[in-house]
């Protein structure tokens, strides 16, 4: 009789931790690993990148001259004030990704002569998720990624 | 009290930041609704409307082109840095494209005041929009958000 018990016990523990446990893989990040790139963007940001920079989408750089200044915890989803600032010259292009929203492109910012950083903009974040920022400069392709941590109630997911 | 703040007006700010450089800051008042939405009212989506295009031309000479989707927030704030420092006279055209393809004009011209800023507020009575032409042709090219709605 104790047996049984406790065979229905172990039964129900790893029944209720494997449906946990998947729902915790399907969050990870799976980043799109090409070669030649120090910078990795997640699948859905590199098809769009394709679509907009081309063949350039495949070396994406690290930069420490570029910022990009998002709020780390924000409690309005639907308002993230997001700035993208630094003295890197020649910047030609701001791309804005939001990785987790429906559609991950935001914004595209073609700066022709006359215009430079910083620029500004505030954008809708459906859930925690990173922001990444794709800018060309002289050198090619730069990303900066950022954290925002919606907090609906308390917490955050 | 209810401030009014048409759809398609706009509240424009240029002033000196830091290096003396001038700072665009605009606030266009739009739903930005990305057509995923229910209504309360009926059973149905409320319709898509947003800004697709939007640019700044400075004597008639494009400076920024910036191609915005769903994923702006509402009444979105736009902003940027010109290179040169604006001076009195220049003249000044923002222009937004909706999903529509309303095409919105404002035109104006700069003068810097006092503290060295300017502002111009586009739902004055004296300063109402410039054109709304139906089925203009997209200026800039990335229109892919339309295929997706």
């Amino acid at each position: 009789m104790k047996q049984q018990i406790n065979k229905r016990r172990r039964f129900i523990k790893t029944s209720l931790a494997i449906p946990l446990f998947t729902h915790l893989n399907n969050n990870s990040v799976r980043a799109h690993e090409v070669s030649g790139s120090s910078f990795l963007v997640p699948g859905v940001i590199y098809d769009e990148l394709v679509a907009l920079y081309g063949n350039d989408a495949n070396f994406i750089g690290s930069t420490n001259r570029l910022f990009l200044k998002v709020p780390p915890i924000a409690e309005n989803g639907a308002v993230v004030s997001v700035n993208v600032s630094g003295d890197e010259s020649l910047v030609s292009s701001v791309t804005i990704f939001v990785e987790r929203n429906k559609i991950p492109l935001a914004a595209h910012y073609t700066l022709h002569e006359g215009s430079g950083l910083p620029v500004a903009l505030r954008v809708k974040v459906s859930r925690t998720s990173d922001v990444y920022m794709i800018a060309r400069t002289a050198n090619g392709l730069v990303g900066i990624k950022e954290q925002v941590k919606v907090t609906i109630g308390c917490g955050g997911v | 009290m209810k401030r009014k703040f048409k759809k398609n007006s706009i509240r424009l700010l240029i002033n000196a930041g830091a290096n003396k450089q001038h700072i665009f800051k605009a606030l266009i008042a739009h739903p930005m609704e990305d057509g995923t939405r229910r209504s309360k009212a009926s059973s149905g989506f409320i319709a898509a409307d947003y800004i697709e295009n939007f640019m700044v031309l400075l004597d008639g000479v494009i400076i920024i082109e910036a191609a915005l989707g769903v994923n702006v927030s509402r009444n979105p704030f736009i902003s940027f840095t010109f290179k040169d420092q604006v001076f009195d006279g220049q003249h000044m055209q923002v222009i937004w494209i909706e999903n529509n393809q309303h095409y919105i004009t404002y035109g104006c011209v700069i003068e810097l005041n006092g503290e060295g800023a300017f502002r111009f507020n586009g739902h004055s009575e004296e300063q109402e929009i410039v054109e709304v032409i139906n089925d203009a042709p997209p200026v800039c090219k990335l229109n892919r958000f339309k295929e997706t709605h």
